[in-house]
């Protein structure tokens, strides 16, 4: 597992550190069943708060991502397709309506942000 | 479950007055007792170790006031201040023989392992320590026996980065099993910032927040922009406005976000200046006052 | 027995101050020789040993101020503790000095030196009047200049013009109760048991004036802060 905390980045230190997770459990970095480092041991390695990675860590859970298990620690639960189909969804999304707020700003009509889009998907 | 629970504290002095210090400090967490100098931090630390004597209100830690039992509460403590407090003309061995007649959790071979790893002077007398060694064997003396709570006061201030590091791990370890906890006081956070979880603001004496770190930092916005173009209704809830010829500088609560519009920038604040804000703002409403 | 705990620190705290205990008693032993035709004059001697004490036995209040004494203050122990350990400090080293000068006797004795038995009922009474002394000065540190830092000045006063008022009051004392003793009518052993006794309760009542001095200072700083 890896994370790297940024100072300057404008999401705060638990979000950073969900997204990198999150990131490793669905690309495969970090596979199902592995057991996530403790809430305080992660504190301790990456040298934040445990009240941050407590955080991070419930939110992830909330999102089931992984899950507390008794005297286990945090285990990463089976990624369901349903469950990265929804993640892969969401960051489309995101990325088109980045580009289409960039594309209201500068006043482009609908059908030349549809060209580009549909130029780029042939390259 | 808390380990430090402190009760409307207060200590009078002549010219000034701590007031009414409340909070309580969970199990296994960090706290940072932030102010500027004057505010009160010493004094507070003080009376938490109890070598000060409260005028009002109450101090437990772990379920134990001073009064009840004053042997087994100083045991539970272990503090560390901005200078050292042992005596000048000691050296290692004196100190050492010392912390075993007075407590009886004191093991030595933990004191030898960290006067080697920090490579303290065994036959030189204290007074010609560097300021980090007399910080560092500070921390020898506290963690070589079995504490419940760190109290460090400025501790860290004047240790090279490597040292400060070292400092963060140590403090970060002391807490790794849930059960202990540590309070430090600073004037400036920096890298203490990252780790602690709460965060306490004094200000002359009196109480201006304490919340956990994560969110002060998400309640509040840095805002920033030209001085001409603050409408009156942001100007009201802006806290320490500080402006010079080239524009203004702000915090704000976020929950009154929506005041901004387009026409400032806004980001993330650190907790350093949500506290220099907050001064400025304090010191305003005393002049006004005036 | 933290009390003693705070004995062994104040020891350690005027460590270097014990190196010079031997060469006093060197010096007694010369300054006894030079003198001792008179053999009374050991009284002297053993004077400037007791002398020597009042001012060694407040050491430590020199050696532990300011931020220095943090260390003290955060131990699990009473102020009943320190105190005591404080007093058993000065008293200990008076007793000390009181012991070479029988060890500076004894070796004039040895040399054949006659030392008639009533200086000794003097030799306690002088004991008593080093125990009262560093009694009250470690009374006054406590009452009035604990922790102090730029008090040096003072308390160099303090510590050292009691025990020399002392030193000059009884070569003084010591020069009529010569001319008493050559002129009484009295029996020679009467007059020694009198002096013995005397002595004896003399020393006797500084011991509780040390304790009484020990839980006036107990109840005082227990109010205080940084105590």
């Amino acid at each position: 597992m890896k994370i790297i905390i940024s100072n300057q980045s404008e999401l705060p230190i638990y979000a950073q550190i969900r997204e990198q997770i999150k990131e490793q459990i669905l690309n495969g970095q970090i596979p199902e069943g592995e057991t996530l480092p403790s809430i305080r041991q992660l504190a301790k390695e990456v040298g934040v708060s445990v009240i941050t990675t407590t955080r991070a860590y419930s939110e992830l859970e909330a999102e089931g991502f992984i899950a507390a298990m008794q005297g286990k620690g945090s285990v990463v639960l089976p990624t369901d397709n349903q469950l990265l189909r929804e993640q892969y969804l969401l960051r489309i999304e995101e990325g088109l309506s980045t580009a289409i707020e960039t594309a209201r700003v500068m006043g482009m009509p609908k059908e030349e942000l549809k060209d580009i889009f549909d130029n780029l998907l042939e390259t | 479950m808390e380990l430090l629970e402190v009760k409307n504290l207060s200590k009078h002095y002549k010219n000034f007055d701590l007031k009414d210090i409340s909070f309580s400090l969970p199990k296994g967490y960090i706290m940072g007792y932030v102010g500027a100098n004057g505010s009160g931090k010493t004094t507070t630390l003080n009376l938490i170790t109890g070598i000060l004597k409260g005028t009002e209100g109450e101090v437990r830690i772990d379920g134990l006031s001073h009064e009840e039992d004053m042997g087994a509460y100083k045991e539970k403590i272990g503090y560390v201040g901005d200078e050292s407090y042992f005596p000048d003309h000691f050296k290692i061995k004196h100190i050492r023989s010392i912390l075993k007649d007075f407590y009886p959790t004191f093991s030595a071979d933990k004191f030898n392992g960290f006067i080697r790893k920090w490579k303290l002077p065994e036959n030189k007398m204290i007074k010609d320590f560097s300021r980090g060694m007399k910080v560092m064997l500070m921390f020898a003396s506290v963690l070589a026996r079995e504490t419940k709570l760190l109290v460090l006061d400025e501790a860290s201030n004047g240790l090279d980065p490597v040292m400060r590091a070292e400092v963060l791990r140590l403090l970060q370890e002391y807490v790794m099993d849930g059960e202990r906890s540590v309070i430090f006081s600073t004037h400036i956070l920096s890298d203490l910032e990252q780790i602690a979880d709460y965060i306490y603001f004094i200000h002359a004496g009196r109480t201006v927040f304490y919340d956990a770190k994560d969110d002060l930092i998400e309640n509040f916005l840095l805002v920033k922009g030209e001085s001409a173009r603050i409408p009156p209704a942001l100007k009201r809830e802006l806290i320490g406005l500080e402006e010079n010829a080239y524009g203004f500088e702000a915090v704000l609560p976020s929950d009154k976000a929506e005041l901004l519009g387009n026409a400032f920038l806004f980001e993330k604040p650190t907790i350093d200046q949500i506290v220099i804000h907050y001064i400025k703002n304090k010191d305003m409403d005393t002049g006004k006052q005036e | 027995m933290r009390a003693l705990y705070f004995l062994k620190i104040d020891y350690i705290l005027t460590r270097k101050q014990m190196y010079i205990v031997p060469l006093f008693f060197v010096l007694a032993l010369v300054t006894g020789k030079s003198v001792s035709t008179e053999n009374m004059s050991l009284l002297v001697t053993c004077s400037y040993m007791l002398f020597v004490s009042t001012i060694f036995s407040t050491a430590p209040f020199g050696y532990c101020v300011g931020k220095n004494r943090g260390f003290l203050l955060l131990f699990p122990a009473t102020v009943k503790d320190r105190v005591a350990g404080r007093f058993l400090y000065g008293i200990s080293f008076v007793a000390l000095l009181a012991l070479l000068c029988g060890a500076v006797v004894g070796v004039y004795v040895m040399l054949g030196v006659e030392i008639p038995l009533w200086t000794l009922g003097a030799g306690l009474c002088e004991l008593a009047v080093g125990i009262v002394i560093t009694t009250l000065e470690i009374l006054f540190f406590y009452l009035f200049g604990e922790g102090k830092e730029n008090w040096q000045y003072l308390s160099n006063i303090v510590r050292v013009a009691p025990g020399m008022a002392m030193f000059f009051a009884a070569s003084y004392l010591i020069d009529d109760a010569q001319a008493a003793v050559s002129g009484t009518e009295m029996d020679l052993e009467v007059m020694t048991g009198r002096m013995m006794q005397a002595g004896a309760l003399a020393v006797a009542a500084a011991l509780l004036l040390t304790v009484a001095a020990a839980a006036v200072c107990v109840k005082v700083i227990e109010k205080r802060d940084y105590a």
